[in-house]
């Protein structure tokens, strides 16, 4: 017998009812799940069961988000060094900085997680492994740690547990953890001064990322381009910016993954990609400023800021998400439509992502309503 | 003959389907009614133990129509009357041997005396011969209504169901009986109709029922059941009133109206794991599982009826009246090492998150939960495995909320039970058991006086 098992069946009757320990249950259930998946012997039919299971479904997506982690540590720290270090100097550099990030996020979202789950009596949910692990992607590095606890901690109890947990929650947890630490603390995550790691004895280093240029006149793609942000740079994302967000590419790679395994639904990534195009094309034949990001077309749209990341992991949450196939299109959309907006017409937000889909998440249920009348009105009436 | 458009069906493939080979067994000791699959009748027993029975011997009937009744399958003495919660009976169990007055026949009808027969004096026959319980009636699959004739009468010959009888198996030298079957069903209804599997054409058409069948559907579960077959044909409301019948029910209905015998034998198809070869056994309907899968290692326990709508039945149990197959499956609590990080080239999943999705290969299966139940994430995969186009997860939430209206429209109702929800659903939320349960609750809030 494998030997962990045996010092679970040991540790067994402290957590059960009437136990020692019998109030730390949720997390010891947690712990020992997480090691041994159960499969009971089912009561009803259907008998059989397919395999998947949410814990499953959710180590997929943190196998899709891991690339875009490791890169974002890397990311970091090569902006630090100015890309003069060695690769693994980068790296260490880079994660010793986001690590403390992932870890506090992870801490004190669990803590909420299972303080939670022990009050209600039901289990520790997967979905915080996600929650905890996309909070920190959408943070610039040089966030205090103090903060991203505060962050998470809403997004967890504001966000998810007021409503009821997992399956209930209206908003995104980690958008909403984010949206609370951007108002509350602007300082912290927005300017020029946030996205890149001070080197020793300097305040900070004031490094734009491409979405704050534009609107001095001049046109804005040349603009883009000569302040160092060409198109491949931007995809491949050695840039400064959120720790997960630079890498369009590798968040693609992640989406295709998903998509590919339908943990995701390719109709909210590929209806959110289709709106960009369309918007951004709209907006550049308009006659509009040619200084801004009205101007700066569908590629520029599509790679630059968060978009890669929060099309591919924040609105694919299903939760949030409507739960119509033509819904998802719609949703899918409209999040591409009004990042494009945002970014465009809006110069006090110069990121449109995070409130577009925070935005969406609110009428997901609203498209949700419309569409099922609109199903059941075609089927031939059964009642 | 036409094709039907295709449905979403169930992929994966399972092994130890039965072969098409018959092998027919001696005759078991007992053999019982077991009225499990009619969901809303209250039955009212009209027999005691010791009592001697004969095959059509009247057993039990519904309280809400006394002429309603359940017949016995066997000649014998009653044995034992086996009740579960609420004291339901579960089983009438009959030990086969002496009778009382030898077998309850009729006078053989044939097909023209059939077509001149009275509407009302068929069906008042059938229900007397204990036939009635057998024709569901859609949307509850209930007993029949008698008052008016059926908009349809769907026979689907095979449901798609893997461990599913073989019709070219049991319609083999009983075409005559089929087609009697079919006249009484005719005379019933507006219109019938006979599907089959597109694999299982060519044999039925030597047999030369070519001319019966009037739809083939796709070879995958659940394209045949006979509620997706509806759903596809339908017309108009006025359809969803229909009625269908189990082929070998239909055969044996034809046989006794043919030769004024009752048909007491059925085919099964065993299935899974167990330790004779999985393939179809011929003997006494309501014969004892044990009877028809024979001895089952220490972990495995018998799923009777489909692998995915049947349910587990103890081995010293019969089985159901109208199902005919077994399936033998593992069924201990199991764990799995860091479950949720293994490739799983070896797993059966209908999603593409494990390695064995890749391939095509049939894959091994148990009856047991893998995971534990969590909330629902709207993920939406029920819906992508509905053959009949339902929202799972939004008629669920629903009835959450103490609706009624909403679920029916969005067509609660034509829900066939078929089980796919439930098998794909990541939170391992039993979506089946919900539905069946709303279309229950449906059911009392409007049917039952």
């Amino acid at each position: 017998m494998n030997p962990l098992k045996t010092v679970f069946k040991k540790t067994d009757p402290y957590f059960q009812q009437g136990g020692r320990f019998s109030r730390f249950k949720g997390i010891y259930a947690a712990t020992r799940t997480f090691f041994f998946l159960p499969s009971p012997v089912t009561q009803n039919a259907p008998h059989v069961r397919d395999h998947i299971d949410l814990k499953r479904f959710m180590s997929l997506v943190i196998l899709a988000l891991l690339p875009v982690t490791l890169f974002g540590m890397f990311n970091v720290g090569y902006q630090y060094h100015g890309g003069a270090g060695s690769l693994l100097e980068m790296f260490i550099t880079g994660a010793s900085h986001v690590l403390p990030i992932i870890l506090v996020s992870y801490g004190v979202g669990f803590f909420w997680e299972i303080l939670f789950a022990s009050v209600r009596g039901h289990e520790v949910t997967e979905g915080l492994l996600i929650t905890g692990l996309l909070f920190p992607l959408t943070l610039p590095p040089t966030i205090p740690l103090w903060q991203v606890a505060l962050g998470i901690s809403f997004g967890v109890v504001m966000g998810k547990e007021v409503f009821g947990g997992t399956g209930r929650n209206l908003l995104n947890p980690a958008l909403t953890a984010r949206a609370f630490v951007f108002f509350s603390y602007p300082a912290s995550m927005s300017g020029n001064a946030v996205w890149q790691l001070p080197a020793p004895g300097v305040d900070a280093v004031s490094s734009a990322t491409a979405l704050a240029l534009g609107g001095t006149g001049g046109n804005i793609q040349e603009m883009i381009f000569n302040a160092g942000f060409s198109l491949d740079r931007l995809f491949f994302g050695l840039i400064p910016g959120s720790i997960g967000e630079t890498s369009a590419f590798l968040c693609f790679v992640g989406a295709i993954f998903l998509m590919v395994t339908r943990v995701a639904s390719f109709r909210i990534i590929l209806g959110g990609i289709f709106g960009v195009i369309t918007t951004a094309l709209i907006f550049m034949v308009l006659p509009g400023p040619t200084d801004t990001w009205f101007s700066a077309g569908p590629l520029y749209h599509l790679f630059s800021g968060g978009f890669a990341l929060g099309i591919s992991f924040m609105a694919t949450d299903p939760v949030s998400a409507p739960g119509t196939d033509s819904g998802r299109w719609i949703y899918g959309f409209l999040i591409g439509f009004f990042t494009v907006l945002l970014r465009s017409v809006n110069p006090a937000y110069v990121e449109g992502v995070m409130l577009s889909i925070l935005f969406m998440n609110v009428f997901a249920p609203l498209i949700d309503h419309v569409t099922l009348k609109i199903t059941a009105a075609r089927r031939i009436p059964n009642v | 003959m036409k094709r039907l458009k295709t449905v979403k069906t169930f992929h994966s493939k399972f092994n130890g389907v039965p072969e098409a080979t018959v092998t027919p067994l001696a005759p078991p000791e007992t053999v019982a009614l077991v009225p499990v699959t009619a969901p809303f009748v209250k039955l009212k027993l009209l027999v005691r133990e010791k009592d001697l029975v004969d095959v059509g011997t009247p057993l039990l009937q519904d309280k809400r129509d006394p002429q309603v009744l359940f017949v016995s399958p066997g000649a014998g003495t009653v044995e034992a009357i086996v009740r579960g919660p609420r004291r339901v009976v579960q089983e009438i169990v009959i030990r086969l041997g002496q009778t009382s007055q030898g077998p309850k026949e009729m006078a053989p009808i044939s097909l023209e005396s059939l077509d001149a027969m009275p509407r009302m004096k068929l069906i008042q026959l059938l229900k007397q011969r204990g036939i009635w319980p057998f024709i569901r009636q859609f949307p509850f699959m209930d007993v029949p209504d008698s008052q008016s004739p059926f908009p349809m009468a769907v026979v689907s010959l095979h449901c798609g169901d893997p461990f599913a009888p073989d019709p070219s198996v049991f319609l083999k030298d009983q075409q005559a009986s089929f087609l009697h079957g079919l006249a009484i069903l005719g005379k019933l209804s507006t219109k019938v109709i006979v599907t089959t599997p597109q694999r299982f054409l060519p044999p039925l058409k030597i047999m030369g029922l070519a001319e019966q069948i009037t739809h083939v559907t796709q070879d995958e579960y659940p394209a045949g059941d006979p509620g997706v077959i509806l759903y596809q044909i339908k017309k108009s409301a006025a359809d969803n009133n229909s009625c269908t019948m189990d082929p070998q029910e239909l055969i044996a209905m034809g046989h006794l109206f043919a030769t004024g015998h009752y048909q007491t034998k059925r085919f099964y198809a065993v299935g899974g794991t167990p330790e004779r070869i999985p393939a179809h056994y011929h003997t006494r309907m309501g014969s004892p599982v044990k009877h028809l899968v024979g001895d089952l290692k220490a972990d495995n326990g018998v799923v009777t009826g489909g692998v995915f709508t049947g349910s587990l039945t103890p081995v010293e149990g019969h089985m159901g009246a109208g199902l005919s197959s077994a399936i033998v499956l593992n069924a201990t609590d199991k764990d799995f090492f860091l479950g949720f990080a293994w490739p799983g080239k070896k797993l059966l999943s209908e999603s593409r998150t494990f390695v064995s999705s890749l391939g095509s290969a049939s894959l091994n299966m148990d009856a047991t939960l893998h995971g534990e139940e969590r909330a629902c994430i709207n993920c939406g995969w029920c819906d992508k495995k509905c053959p009949v186009d339902l929202l799972p997860q939004f008629i669920m939430k629903a009835m959450g909320a103490g609706e009624m209206e909403e679920p029916l429209e969005l067509g609660l109702l034509d829900c066939t039970g078929c089980g796919l929800c439930t098998f794909v659903c990541p939170s391992k939320i039993d979506v089946a058991a919900i539905m069946a349960l709303s279309k229950e609750t449906c059911y009392r809030e409007r049917v039952m006086p």
